[in-house]
Formats: structure tokens, C-alpha cells, sequence
């Protein structure tokens, strides 16, 4: 039973009851928004691995409290992911760009030109070196499209918290590039 | 709308205003329609919302087959978890159960103890008030 048709919140009660099947379906739906996720966050392939493998598992634990009459399942496991990318930044000293990440090709004919493969890395400085927090409103919002409301449940915040936490960090990052791009204009 | 509410929001929510809350949305579309400059405000987030969904993290469907084999693997390796609320109730509700039972047991096989006479209640109170620091209240 593939439960293709099942909506996720029907798999989660299957889930709640014991049913590995319906965590299969639920994670070959929703393994790669996981990883995608808490890579964007991380910044890290490894750490995002770690997070999305820990996500269903800790789905699978406490499926029992997952409550569809408080939100969906994706609100639910991109708070958990968002969670447990947050600890795992805190785990680390330093946070080291990956130069595994595989970014998607900007360019509709596939040709990168140099001065956009600059602004690319220079905007994705400036994105690993963004606070946190601001750097997961950035990825939910962008990364993954979610509405404001939603990314703001999955960071359990207002939206008027998390209108804040984009605007302070899209600032952040055109000041951070427009330096970058005074600094390469240099002699 | 002012011109700088709308840059704020812009600034905000990126060169969409299809994202933006829905609230603002209407009067937004009408100012952007109206105003070259709302329009290249809207141009100028946009640039920025390109380069960030360019950073988009890529993850191939091997690699999330990969991920979700080992989570099973993960899950087979470990004891099951209490399921459902029949369970989740079961352990508290039992526990809850026999303490009745015992407590109504006790108190129906126990003999009531003789009731207290005036001598013995003055002892009682002056010996738990010895027992009682001036400043319990404060522990």
C-alpha cells in the first residue's frame, strides 16, 4: 500500500500507530524538502543529512502528539527541522561554507558568466554569515516558498516578528555584497 | 499606501507582491501599477530574491532514498515505542487505579483510632508547635 492518495496528515495517524509503511510514504515525500531545508540553514551537506535523517526519527517517536487540528504535518516537521538545524549550529565553532553544496544554475542557457559567479558566492557569504535566525526566515521563506504565516509557525513566532527578522536580513546581505563588490573594485 | 511603505515591505517580502501578506497585497498591485518608481523597487527586490533562490540547495532523489534506508534501518534496530492513546493512557491509568483500590482497602480494614481527649490533644499541639520554627514560612 503505497498510500499515494493519503494525505499527510492521514499517514501521520497510521504513523501513530505503528505503521513503518506510512513513514516510508511520508519520507519519500518529504526527505528531500527536509535535507534541502536543513541544508540551507547548516550550510553543511553532512549536518543536513544528520538533521533530516533525526527529523523522522523524532517523527517517528512522537507521532503520537502531532495534532492536525493545530496545523499541517509539513508546519510540524519543518519546525522540527528548523529545530534541530538550530542546535546543530550551535553545536559548532565555526560554520565552514561547503563546496559540495550543488546550487541550482541561475542562468537559463547554463553560461556563468565570472561577475555572476561572484555576486552568487558573494551573496551566499553573506548569507552563512547571517544570524541565525535570520538566515532560517530567509530559507524557509525563500528556499522552500512558504507564506509568511506558515514560516512564522515554523519558527513559532508572530509574523510581524518574522516580517522583521527578513527585513534585517535582506538588508544584511545587500550591505554585506554591495561591500564585497566596493572591496573587488579596488586597485 | 505610501511610497516608503511599500519599499518597506519590499525590503520584507522580495519583488512579489503575489508573497507578500495579503492585507497590504491589493493596495500594493495598485501603487505598483501606477508608479515607475514602486515598479523599480519591485525590480530591485526581485534581483535579490533571484540571487537567493539561486543559492537553493539541490538534493537528488538518491540521496533522499538514501537518507530514508538508513532512518528505517534506524527505526527497525530499535525497541518500539508506547503507540497510541490506548498505551500512552494504559501505565498512568492503572498506576492511578491501584492506588484507589489500595487506598479505600486500607481505609475500610484499618481500625479508626480511638478518639482523642483533651489532655492529649494540648500535648499534641504543644509538642508540634516546639517542632515548628518561628520563621517556617520562609523554608
Amino acid at each position: 500500500m503505497g498510500g499515494g492518495s493519503e494525505s499527510d496528515e492521514d499517514l501521520m495517524a497510521r504513523v501513530a500507530g505503528g505503521d513503518n509503511r506510512a513513514l516510508r510514504t511520508l519520507m519519500g515525500r518529504h526527505m528531500g524538502r527536509a535535507v534541502r531545508m536543513a541544508e540551507g540553514i547548516t550550510r553543511n551537506s553532512a549536518d543536513a543529512d544528520d538533521v533530516a535523517q533525526d527529523t523522522f526519527l523524532r517523527v517517528w517517536k512522537q507521532a503520537s502528539r502531532f495534532d492536525p487540528a493545530r496545523g499541517r504535518f509539513l508546519g510540524w516537521m519543518s519546525q522540527i527541522v528548523t529545530n534541530l538545524s538550530i542546535d546543530r549550529l550551535r553545536g559548532r565553532r565555526t560554520e565552514p561554507l561547503d563546496p559540495d553544496i550543488d546550487y541550482a544554475d541561475p542562468s537559463p542557457d547554463a553560461v556563468v558568466t565570472l561577475v555572476a559567479a561572484q555576486e552568487r558566492a558573494s551573496v551566499d557569504a553573506a548569507l552563512a554569515a547571517l544570524p541565525e535566525r535570520q538566515r532560517v526566515a530567509l530559507v524557509l521563506f525563500h528556499f522552500e516558498e512558504m507564506s509568511g504565516r506558515d514560516a512564522a509557525a515554523a519558527m513559532n513566532i508572530g509574523e510581524k516578528a518574522f516580517e522583521s527578522l527578513l527585513t534585517r536580513a535582506r538588508i544584511a546581505i545587500r550591505e554585506r555584497v554591495a561591500a564585497g563588490a566596493a572591496d573587488r573594485r579596488r586597485p | 499606501m505610501t511610497i516608503d511603505e511599500f519599499r518597506q515591505l519590499a525590503e520584507a517580502w522580495g519583488g512579489t507582491v503575489a508573497r507578500w501578506p495579503s492585507a497590504v497585497r491589493a493596495d500594493a498591485e495598485a501603487l505598483a501599477a501606477g508608479s515607475p518608481h514602486a515598479a523599480a523597487i519591485l525590480a530591485d527586490a526581485d534581483r535579490l530574491d533571484r540571487s537567493l533562490a539561486a543559492l537553493r540547495p539541490q538534493v537528488s532523489a538518491d540521496r533522499a532514498d538514501r537518507l530514508a534506508g538508513r532512518v528505517a534501518t534506524r527505526i527497525a534496530a530499535e525497541p518500539a515505542p508506547a503507540r497510541g492513546w490506548l498505551q500512552r493512557w494504559f501505565m498512568p491509568a492503572t498506576s492511578f487505579a491501584s492506588a484507589a483500590v489500595i487506598g479505600v482497602g486500607l481505609g475500610l480494614a484499618l481500625p479508626l483510632a480511638p478518639p482523642i481527649n483533651g489532655a492529649e490533644l494540648l500535648t499534641v499541639l504543644v509538642v508540634d508547635a516546639g517542632a515548628v520554627t518561628p520563621n517556617w514560612f520562609l523554608q
